[in-house]
């Protein structure tokens, strides 16, 4: 697919290598030269000129482009390049990233873009309306998942599928876990209420499939998807308890450490580290019950005032990278029960995740699920990027119908999925039911696959499974 | 198979020569100039394009071996209409082979399909994608050579 990024930020870059990696046709434009420069070796056309200029647009292919990926550092200039792709060239998918929150509410949401209905079918275009499809914001999607993983203790990973009813969770098996040292089957015998599936073991970073005769070793990285309602009951079989979290530190006041405090004041009793003191005036008035600190997180003595030995959970989210690890590493020394550190460059991510940090946080792993749908084939209602990108959970639409289809009428064991691809969970409606191999699978079922080790020709597969036939009439 | 595609392919829907540079802009190009030969209105058009992207965006319609057959429902016909365009330069297609594309048969059915057209959709695209078909649709240089070749290999391997 050709497609077209504009802006060379961080966010952008990673989005071109990940996506250029994928095979797909890249343009990443950019004002300054100097930017590209900067960017490692990579498989991509570049184009000097102003994202918002009709003339860098041309310059850079739009007119041939599926998709344009508006990824400036201004939200201004990102959503007007949007309506300039569309009205200029009709752009079949724009994606635009809105850092303020003002935009993403979901009152002026509804009123301000245009209805998802319009981007196939221009007749249910409203006048006046944006021209964007997707608004990204990694700031507030990384608060999201920071928060979703404080909402399930010993928790490495959550995805939520089908708005939220099925989540799929890694959880790192600890002796002393009462499924720890027993074969998987028993798991049934322990909770007998809960339905769920385990889709995936790494084993020393090794995927091994899950059969029912597997046994839990301590240190295995468990995928399991359920009902979020057990999710809970499922975790503390692999762990002992973890208590719920009450005390949270968070590190950084900027904008995502500011969403964070503001989301977690009311549940948790939070306090924040941010070095600038104006920062911190503003963020005393805006929030009501965190507790601002201010000074350096990396400073053994302030740490120590704010209660480190106590803090259940140290949220490391300042712009640098190298300071989040850092501090992380003091904190979790100090006696910090959990760490959560927000790494940008991934190749900290393997050096860091764990050892003394407990969690890396990527804002690229939170942001991609939402362009990836754009990107593939089919109906993917979602995607996300999991273990760094090795391994990867879809939510597909089974379309069509038994003619047409390859999955549609057929049990799960019949569907011939690519090795180490499993389907984790179908969910119907309301219901969510795990992927037990005699399911059989109904139109538009949203069916959840997990696959261990991602390769483009096993994804290519799994897309095409989902994909009605040539002949199939939408 | 009982219909003849002569009912559906006139000659005034074949374009040998058919320049695009872009799966997105040959669907564009062919939806507009689909929309001229019908003589629809422009409203029609936009939708045209649409509804040919929204079929691609399920899985693509290239079916291997430099053809595709786009395809969606129109309220621009009462009666399904197939066009035929031969591409100066092959695009890629995103096609199931991976191979790019230079050849699209088009095919137009009412919003209320029936089974009748659905066949005549199955029939057009298991015919067009036989190998077969390849070099001699790609052979010919003018519409009404193209028009002629296009039903007689139909007539033959439907």
């Amino acid at each position: 697919m050709k497609i077209v990024i504009l802006g060379a930020g961080q966010v952008g870059a990673t989005l071109a290598d990940r996506l250029a990696f994928e095979q797909h046709d890249i343009t990443l434009v950019d004002k300054s030269r100097l930017r590209f420069k900067s960017l490692p070796d990579l498989d991509v056309r570049t184009v000097v000129g102003h994202a918002s200029s009709p003339s860098t647009l041309e310059a850079a292919g739009v007119d041939d482009a599926e998709l344009v990926i508006a990824v400036t550092n201004s939200d201004e200039v990102n959503l007007v390049a949007c309506q300039l792709a569309r009205a200029l060239f009709r752009t079949p998918s724009l994606i635009a990233r809105v850092r303020n929150s003002e935009y993403l509410t979901s009152d002026i949401e509804a009123r301000v873009f245009q209805p998802d209905e319009a981007w196939t079918d221009t007749s249910h275009a409203k006048l006046g309306r944006l021209w964007v499809q997707e608004r990204i914001s990694p700031e507030a999607e990384v608060t999201d998942y920071i928060v979703k993983l404080l909402g399930q203790p010993g928790t490495l990973q959550v995805s939520d599928f089908a708005g939220g009813r099925a989540q799929m969770v890694c959880v790192k098996a600890v002796s002393g876990g009462p499924l720890v040292g027993h074969r998987l089957v028993d798991l049934t015998d322990h909770l007998p209420d809960v339905d769920t599936r385990v889709a995936a073991i790494y084993r020393r970073d090794r995927p091994i499939i899950p059969e029912g005769n597997t046994i839990i070793e301590h240190d295995d990285e468990v995928f399991f998807i359920a009902n979020r309602k057990d999710i809970s009951a499922v975790t503390a079989e692999l762990m002992e308890t973890d208590k719920p979290y009450r005390r949270i530190l968070i590190a950084g006041g900027g904008n995502i450490g500011s969403r964070l405090a503001s989301r977690l004041e009311g549940k948790y009793r939070v306090q924040l580290i941010e070095r600038d003191a104006n920062k911190n005036r503003e963020l005393s008035e805006r929030l009501n019950k965190t507790v601002v600190n201010t000074g350096d997180a990396s400073s053994p003595k302030l740490l120590e005032e704010c209660g480190i030995q106590d803090t259940d959970v140290f949220c490391a989210v300042t712009n640098s990278d190298e300071a989040n690890i850092m501090a992380s590493m003091l904190a979790k020394k100090m006696g910090a029960r959990k760490v959560m550190t927000l790494i940008n460059n991934a190749a900290y991510v393997d050096l860091v995740q764990g050892g003394l940090i407990d969690i890396a946080v990527s804002p690229e792993q939170a942001t991609i699920g939402s362009i990836l749908r754009h990107v593939r084939r089919g109906e993917i209602l979602q995607a996300f990027s999991l273990r760094r990108g090795a391994a990867e959970a879809l939510e597909l639409v089974a379309v069509g119908d038994a003619k047409s289809s390859k999955v549609i009428g057929k049990t799960i064991d019949n569907i011939n999925l690519p090795d180490g691809a499993t389907i984790g969970a179908v969910v119907r409606g309301e219901q969510v039911l795990m992927g037990h191999n005699y399911i059989v699978i109904e139109p538009n079922d949203h069916v959840i696959v997990f696959l261990a080790e991602k390769s483009q020709r096993k994804l290519n597969d799994i897309e095409r499974m989902f994909q009605p036939s040539t002949d199939f009439l939408l | 198979m009982n219909h003849s595609l002569s009912d559906y392919l006139l000659p005034s829907q074949v374009h040998p020569q058919f320049a695009a540079k872009s799966k997105k802009r040959a669907l564009e190009m062919v939806a507009s100039q689909i929309s001229d030969t019908l003589q629809s209105d422009e409203d029609q058009a936009e939708l045209l394009v649409d509804g040919l992207q929204a079929r691609e965006r399920l899985g693509s319609t290239g079916i291997g071996q430099g053809i595709a057959v786009p395809h969606c429902r129109s309220g621009a016909v009462s009666e399904p209409s197939v066009h035929l365009f031969a591409l100066e330069e092959a695009i890629d297609f995103d096609a199931l082979d991976g191979e790019p594309v230079n050849f699209l048969c088009v095919l137009l059915v009412p919003e209320d399909a029936n089974e009748v057209h659905l066949q005549l959709l199955r029939d057009v695209i298991r015919t067009f994608g036989n190998p077969e078909c390849r070099a001699p649709l790609l052979a010919a240089r003018t519409p009404e050579v193209l028009h002629r070749t296009a039903i007689d290999l139909f007539e033959r391997l439907a």
